[in-house]
């Protein structure tokens, strides 16, 4: 461990050295990094090896430090392509009993190669990705309990709408002169009131915009130490609609944004009693062969490691409920379903063939917030978040 | 820490196209450090895939008003799905500023009385 420590700080120098040959900047490198050694250890006299390994080697701030330094630069980035596409960022883990914490990483990578094809209303093409998530511990017991996944996917997506018109040099410069107009202003009241947000949107000719993405997929998702394995081949398809403009007819049937109409005109945050069209939800469906290559658990469990054919669906809302003084409310709500088809009696019997989950909350840009939730999310979907809420009041 | 100035145009039109769609009703100085997730479409209890969704819809109708609206061209090598990567990147990081989102931008387009 103490190799790789000593490998770690001097292999980013050396890159560093390959990219920059100015002496003058490695130099500077290397102060900056003794600086951000010696911030975590308490005084300069105790600069030593031993005192660095304890206080630095279990550090993730410093690493993360180091990473975004060295690495994470644009420099670096332009000479090493797949490293535009990976956030990687040291982590401290720790055990369920809070006993022992360790050094350790999360890391997504998502790279995508496009042939696309555009008409005057529309925009399309063909998609292959790569992508792989996960956390890593560097001590084997404290792995987080969640999986790496690693996804192929390779398929065809469709935008339509969005905008309509074509324009000319004299358009072009009255928006510029509009825009600058409205960036002037200080206030929303005085933007929404004014004779140049009116033209400003109007010219836009905002349309519908529609959205339909199909995909082959297949993935490897695994435990940390691979001792729970399986394969998924599948298809997915996720589909969207949005009425940039409101006055369009799609924007009335946004239903679930009924009852804020309500608020938003209550709070005169709105004049108009229209809904937003740009709140449709969007959907998205997936059907995948599940093939179990090492689980003792669910060979205990289920008898077999035959595979199994799973179904999720997910969508979400989210929409304005009011801008009061400097607060700007949101309703957000989301709702997953997973289900696996043909489970064996011993998961049927138990519940855990289906799952569907349900949460709605109320939030704020100054942190306030209250939420409900509802069901499960089986086990390798719990991290499955896009940001975890601090705290929270269940009904 | 991406600049937010009222005399780029990238952030200009970033700022005032997501005022148009709604995504955010605050003036331009005060825009400038909003994070993604206090935008209209970033739902943070949703599921990454819709999240995913959301971001892509809302990347490609910037990208059609930049171009068809605004007169934006994209920079010498740039292509269309390499802009809307780099827009969705920074759409789908709760933490990510607009003025981060307009610094992608800029580099991606050339607007209309943009000097290169």
């Amino acid at each position: 461990m103490k190799k790789l420590f000593v490998l770690f700080i001097l292999c980013p120098l050396f890159q560093m050295k390959g990219y920059c040959q100015d002496e003058e900047a490695t130099k500077k490198d290397l102060h900056w990094l003794l600086d951000q050694i010696k911030s975590v250890t308490s005084t300069a006299e105790d600069l030593n090896f031993d005192e660095i390994k304890k206080k630095v080697i279990k550090n993730p701030d410093l690493y993360n430090l180091i990473w975004d330094h060295f690495i994470n630069t644009d420099k670096v980035k332009d000479k090493v392509v797949f490293l535009r596409d990976l956030n990687f960022q040291f982590k401290t883990f720790q055990d369920a009993d809070s006993s022992i914490t360790g050094l350790g990483f999360g890391y997504d990578w998502n790279l995508n190669f496009t042939r696309e094809h555009e008409t005057a209303s529309t925009r399309g093409g063909f998609a292959f990705g790569l992508k792989a998530n996960g956390n890593v511990a560097f001590k084997k017991e404290i792995n987080p309990y969640d999986f790496l996944s690693t996804d192929l996917n390779v398929g065809l997506y469709r935008f339509m709408g969005g905008v309509s018109g074509v324009h000319d040099s004299v358009f072009f410069n009255r928006r510029n002169a509009l825009r600058q107009q409205l960036v002037d202003m200080t206030t929303t009241e005085e933007i929404l009131k004014s004779d140049a947000y009116a033209e400003f949107v109007g010219s836009m000719k905002l349309s519908n915009q529609y959205m339909i993405d199909f995909k082959l997929t297949g993935s490897l998702e695994s435990n940390q130490d691979f001792s729970k394995k399986q394969y998924a081949y599948g298809m997915q398809l996720n589909l969207g609609a949005k009425a940039w403009n409101d006055n369009n007819a799609l924007a009335l049937l946004n239903v679930f944004d009924y009852p804020f109409v309500v608020t938003r005109w209550l709070t005169k945050t709105d004049e108009s009693f229209t809904p937003y069209g740009a709140t449709i939800p969007t959907v998205q469906f997936s059907i995948d062969y599940v093939k179990p290559q090492q689980d003792n658990d669910r060979k205990v469990f289920a008898g077999n490691l035959d595979g199994y054919t799973r179904f999720h669906f997910e969508t979400g809302f989210r929409t304005l409920v009011a801008d009061i003084k400097g607060q700007t409310i949101f309703f957000n709500a989301g709702f997953r379903y997973y289900k696996e088809f043909k489970a064996p009696a011993a998961v049927k019997a138990v519940k855990l063939d289906k799952f569907s989950y349900f949460v709605a909350s109320i939030t704020s840009n100054s942190g306030l917030f209250v939420s409900y939730s509802n069901g499960k999310l089986p086990f390798d979907a719990k991290n499955d978040a896009v940001y975890e809420l601090g705290f929270n009041y269940n009904f | 820490m991406a600049e937010w100035n009222s005399n780029n145009l990238a952030c200009q039109c970033t700022w005032a196209d997501l005022f148009a769609l709604k995504q955010s009703r605050k003036p331009f100085k005060d825009s400038g450090d909003i994070k993604m997730q206090d935008l209209l479409f970033f739902n943070p209890v949703a599921g990454s895939g819709t999240l995913e969704n959301e971001a892509k819809m809302l990347a490609d109708e910037l990208d059609v008003i930049f171009r068809k609206v605004d007169g934006a061209k994209f920079e010498t090598g740039v292509t269309k799905a390499k802009a809307q990567a780099d827009m969705v990147a920074v759409l789908k990081k709760a933490t990510k500023t607009m003025a981060d989102l307009a610094e992608v931008i800029d580099s991606n387009y050339l607007f209309w009385g943009e000097k290169k």
